[in-house]
């Protein structure tokens, strides 16, 4: 009887751990969409030669890069990144820093990357909101048209994403004020 | 089962006698067991086809749904794989056919639910990182279970894991957690192989270990410099696979079921055929080998542990059982001696192309003198290989190199021909 109340207890212990690791992965997630603050980044063009990938769209953001001659850089590998809101009401880099910040909640703890070939230097920042899942139907359609206007400055395109304490999780993709997947719907039915 | 109610009646009225009853119930249970092992495939088939179809028709983002729908769907096969394996645990545990199905699916479950969550916050992707926590959270299942599918679907995850971080990951990481990982499933692969030395699930892990080692151990190669050393290090590898696939251990013979003889042979072979060419002489010849980092790095001291495994096994095969050491089985120890002399001379790849010569032509007598035309072919094809190889590097002219095919083909048909004239002069 030992042995099978030691089974029981193995088995149970496992059946939690495997709930516990994708409930954490959400517990994390929705944490961040509900209680932090919301930041529209501007996306640049995707790379045309980036292959397509049929679920998900790749987001590239025209934001990414924080000029500083500070050469230490060069050896920092990640690092607290503080976001504000620009006068048109979008997200730009405020600071970068190498301590977590304590008294401010909206920075995104992310890889950088010390570009010192280019003149002016600059920080580039990988932010980890650089993939957005889409009905696979409406993702090839989507990365089309999020694209042709990436490019045309009259149409705002951008990402609505949930900053706190160096998390960050992305609630959509517009474009103009409607949301990705709905645009798709509407240039299908023109 | 009215057969055994029939049975008993028909002893009592003594129609038949108790021990035909006996041998009726045998018949009919073989009978069962039969078709019981179908059943197994057949629930082991289905549950990998539903698993995987699950997971895609899941894959298939429905805008539609809310967050908060999306993430039931994400825990559904998770909750309703935990209640089968309970099931087949607990109630089932005598069927194969219920232990290897639900840990299965609940095995792909955790994938599942992983990467639909990943799917539904557009999490950036970390495949290493997943595939870990998928094979820790998967080895319980094994166990439990006893599932000898789950564990090679495991075996096949850390590999992908392995690969995955050392070769296609940015940045690259060096994956020795792989070695942890299958350190872990061991105990379940050593008793497997006790219970059921000959059993199909048993061949299966052969060849699977065998396998995933092969393409695995590369990953952590620390590259520094030392990446030549990992060669020796492979090749003990490689005769370690070729020790291991011998009678005296493995006792699958040289047959197709022999995974770990025939991926050394194969990789034994292959190896040396690469080192044939004189190109990757060039890279170690004339440097000095700054012998402490050497040693200390991990192909290091993989060769040097391999290399021992290896000798020892060796030693104990000619030694127990008194059957003559196959001369690829000293292939490595051979190559050991080639690497250090390439260190210093430049007839490396002389040697190594000497040595896969007369592998082929020992390989050709021993066919010819066991009447085995599988080993005499053999033997044939490493050297065609090999002259293969030379088409390809040397600046001989085109007349040679044509000479040297015609008369390697002439051999292949000679050597056949011999055999079989042979066979027949026999028979007759």
């Amino acid at each position: 009887m030992k042995h099978k109340a030691i089974i029981i207890a193995v088995f149970v212990i496992m059946a939690l751990a495997q709930l516990f690791v994708p409930a954490q992965m959400i517990m994390e997630r929705e944490n961040v969409l509900s209680t932090g603050s919301e930041f529209k980044f501007r996306t640049a063009p995707v790379d045309p030669y980036d292959p397509f990938r049929g679920k998900y769209i790749t987001l590239n953001y025209s934001v990414d890069k924080f000029y500083t001659s500070d050469s230490t850089w060069r050896d920092q590998a990640k690092a607290y990144v503080l976001i504000e809101t620009d006068a048109d009401g979008f997200a730009r880099i405020d600071d970068v820093v190498r301590e977590e910040p304590t008294d401010k909640e909206n920075y995104i703890y992310c890889d950088v990357h010390f570009n010192a070939w280019q003149n002016p230097h600059y920080l580039s920042v990988e932010f980890p909101f650089d993939r957005f899942y889409m009905d696979e139907y409406k993702a090839k359609e989507a990365e089309i048209s999020y694209r042709n206007l990436a490019n045309d400055t009259t149409v705002a395109t951008y990402a609505l994403v949930s900053v706190k304490a160096g998390d960050a999780v992305i609630k959509d993709v517009f474009i103009g004020d409607t949301p990705i997947k709905d645009y798709v719907i509407e240039q299908r039915v023109d | 089962m009215s057969i055994q109610s029939d049975l008993s009646e028909l002893v009592e009225a003594n129609i038949i006698s108790s021990e035909t009853a006996t041998r009726i119930e045998g018949f009919y249970a073989s009978k069962s067991t039969s078709g019981s092992r179908l059943m197994s495939v057949f629930a082991i088939l289905g549950a990998l086809l539903i698993g995987l179809g699950i997971i895609l028709i899941l894959a298939h983002n429905w805008d539609d749904l809310s967050r908060s729908t999306k993430t039931i769907f994400a825990f559904l096969p998770l909750l309703i794989g935990q209640a089968l394996m309970a099931f087949a645990l607990f109630r089932k545990n005598d069927s194969t056919a219920w232990r290897e199905g639900s840990g299965v699916f609940l095995f792909l479950a955790i994938g599942s639910s992983m990467s639909l969550v990943s799917q539904i916050y557009n999490i950036p992707g970390n495949l290493s990182s997943l595939l870990i926590t998928w094979g820790i959270l998967a080895i319980p299942i094994i166990y439990l279970l006893r599932s000898s599918v789950t564990s090679l679907l495991y075996i096949i995850a850390i590999s992908v894991y392995a690969n995955e971080l050392a070769y296609w990951a940015w940045p690259h990481g060096k994956p020795y957690m792989y070695l942890v990982m299958m350190a872990l499933l061991l105990p379940f692969y050593g008793r497997l192989w006790m219970q059921a030395p000959k059993g199909n699930f048993t061949v299966f892990h052969h060849w699977f270990v065998a396998i995933s080692l092969a393409v695995s151990f590369g990953t952590m190669t620390s590259g520094s410099g030392n990446g030549e050393l990992m060669m020796v290090a492979y090749m003990s590898l490689f005769g370690l696979f070729l020790a291991l696939g011998h009678d005296s251990i493995l006792k699958l013979g040289s047959t197709f079921k022999n995974g770990y003889r025939m991926v050394g042979t194969l990789g034994t072979v292959g190896m040396l055929l690469a080192f044939s060419f004189d190109e990757f002489w060039e890279s170690i010849r004339n440097r000095t080998f700054d012998s402490y980092h050497a040693f200390s790095s991990f192909e290091g001291i993989a060769a040097v542990a391999l290399t021992l495994l290896t000798l020892y096994l060796l030693y104990r095969q000619w030694d127990k059982t008194g059957q003559e050491v196959r001369p690829i089985q000293l292939a490595f120890a051979a190559f050991i001696i080639i690497f250090t002399l390439g260190i210093i001379t430049p007839i490396a790849s002389f040697l190594v192309n000497l040595l896969v010569m007369a592998l082929g032509i020992f390989n050709v007598i021993e066919g010819n003198k066991k009447d085995h035309l599988g080993i005499l072919n053999s033997g044939l094809v490493f050297i065609t290989a090999l002259i293969t190889c030379r088409f390809f590097d040397s600046d001989l002219s085109f007349i040679i190199r044509g000479l040297l095919f015609v008369a390697v083909g002439v051999g292949f048909f000679l050597a056949n021909y011999l055999i079989l004239k042979k066979r027949k002069q026999h028979e007759a």
